[in-house]
């Protein structure tokens, strides 16, 4: 399967082709969503935790449709990564803890959206915005650890010795 | 070797740097992503709202984020400095990196400009309404520079020289 992946037009081309747009542009437009998704998240969790407390809770729902375009470069960027490097990020386990937290994170954001930023002032709100900053440093930490703790490159190689 | 690098790789950071390159380097790469995320969701979304997205906050308490942004900066410059004194050469004479310092250096301008010839206006809108001109094309340029800077240190490592001394 995965070899299959790593054979096929669009995986080779992000990987080989010689163009700034292809694997290049696609950790630029990677980095560029995490910049404004993990930052944007950060922001508000800040907002709840007390700082900046002049902005109204409920204004921050304006935010929202850049957060999820921010998300959606991030996921795109990130499936044409894994499409071009299968192997190398579904055998590393902290491949697996970066996306369960991106799934809890993203998740978490639309819990801070309905119940803290429309139900101004529930006592939940910083407990809950402590845990989203927590896992941004995480889903960060772990994203850029990948290029440390991968232990096979292809399915057709073998083990990276580290 | 030139004799500013000389002196960079006799510094005891250039040793340390050297030395605990194993834990030191993705440390440092993880906070400097960090730094990177904290400044653009405060100074990029303060743009963002000048240039007339989520009007509904008014700028002046979105500015008191604005710290948190800088203090992201100077984690970055800390960790920046790190990564330039362990291989001074490969940031040196590599054309992304002066590329990069060529849009911190715009970001740093324009924002001064942005204090003296902006903020006076800026801090006495409410919420809703919509930023002078002026105002506009001075965070457009923070923003797109802000943006050349990240671009650039991404791509950083693939415009490395192909000699290490």
């Amino acid at each position: 399967m995965f070899a299959y992946v790593e054979a096929s037009a669009l995986s080779t081309w992000i990987r080989e082709a010689d163009t700034v747009f292809a694997f290049q542009g696609i950790l630029v437009a990677h980095a560029l969503g995490m910049g404004f998704l993990a930052g944007g998240n950060a922001a508000i969790d800040l907002r709840i935790l007390g700082v900046a407390r002049g902005i109204p809770l409920p204004s921050l729902e304006r935010w929202f449709p850049v957060l999820w375009i921010s998300f959606v470069l991030s996921a795109v960027s990130g499936v044409l990564l894994l499409i071009a490097y299968p192997t190398k990020a579904l055998t590393n386990p902290l491949f697996h803890v970066k996306i369960v937290c991106i799934a809890l994170a993203v998740w978490l954001m639309q819990v801070i959206r309905k119940v803290v930023l429309r139900g101004s002032g529930s006592p939940k709100g910083v407990r809950l915005a402590a845990v989203s900053l927590l896992l941004w440093i995480a889903i960060i930490g772990a994203g850029r650890l990948l290029a440390y703790t991968y232990t096979r490159l292809f399915a057709e190689s073998p083990p990276v010795g580290f | 070797m030139e004799p500013w690098e000389v002196w960079v790789r006799a510094t005891t950071l250039a040793a340390f740097v050297r030395d605990n390159g194993v834990w030191l380097w993705p440390l440092c790469e993880t906070l400097h992503f960090i730094g990177l995320s904290l400044l653009i969701g405060t100074v990029g979304f303060f743009d963002l709202r000048v240039l007339g997205a989520a009007r509904q906050i008014a700028p002046v308490h979105l500015h008191r984020l604005i710290p948190w942004g800088i203090g992201g900066y100077l984690l970055n410059l800390t960790t920046g400095t790190i990564f330039f004194f362990g291989y001074p050469e490969q940031y040196a004479y590599n054309r992304a990196f002066h590329f990069k310092l060529a849009f911190m250096s715009i970001a740093a301008l324009n924002a001064a400009l942005f204090y003296t010839a902006a903020f006076r206006e800026v801090r006495t809108l409410g919420a809703g309404d919509p930023a002078p001109l002026r105002a506009q094309v001075i965070t457009g340029i923070s923003l797109l520079s802000w943006l050349g800077v990240l671009t650039c240190g991404r791509l950083l490592t693939f415009y490395r020289p192909p000699f290490f001394h």
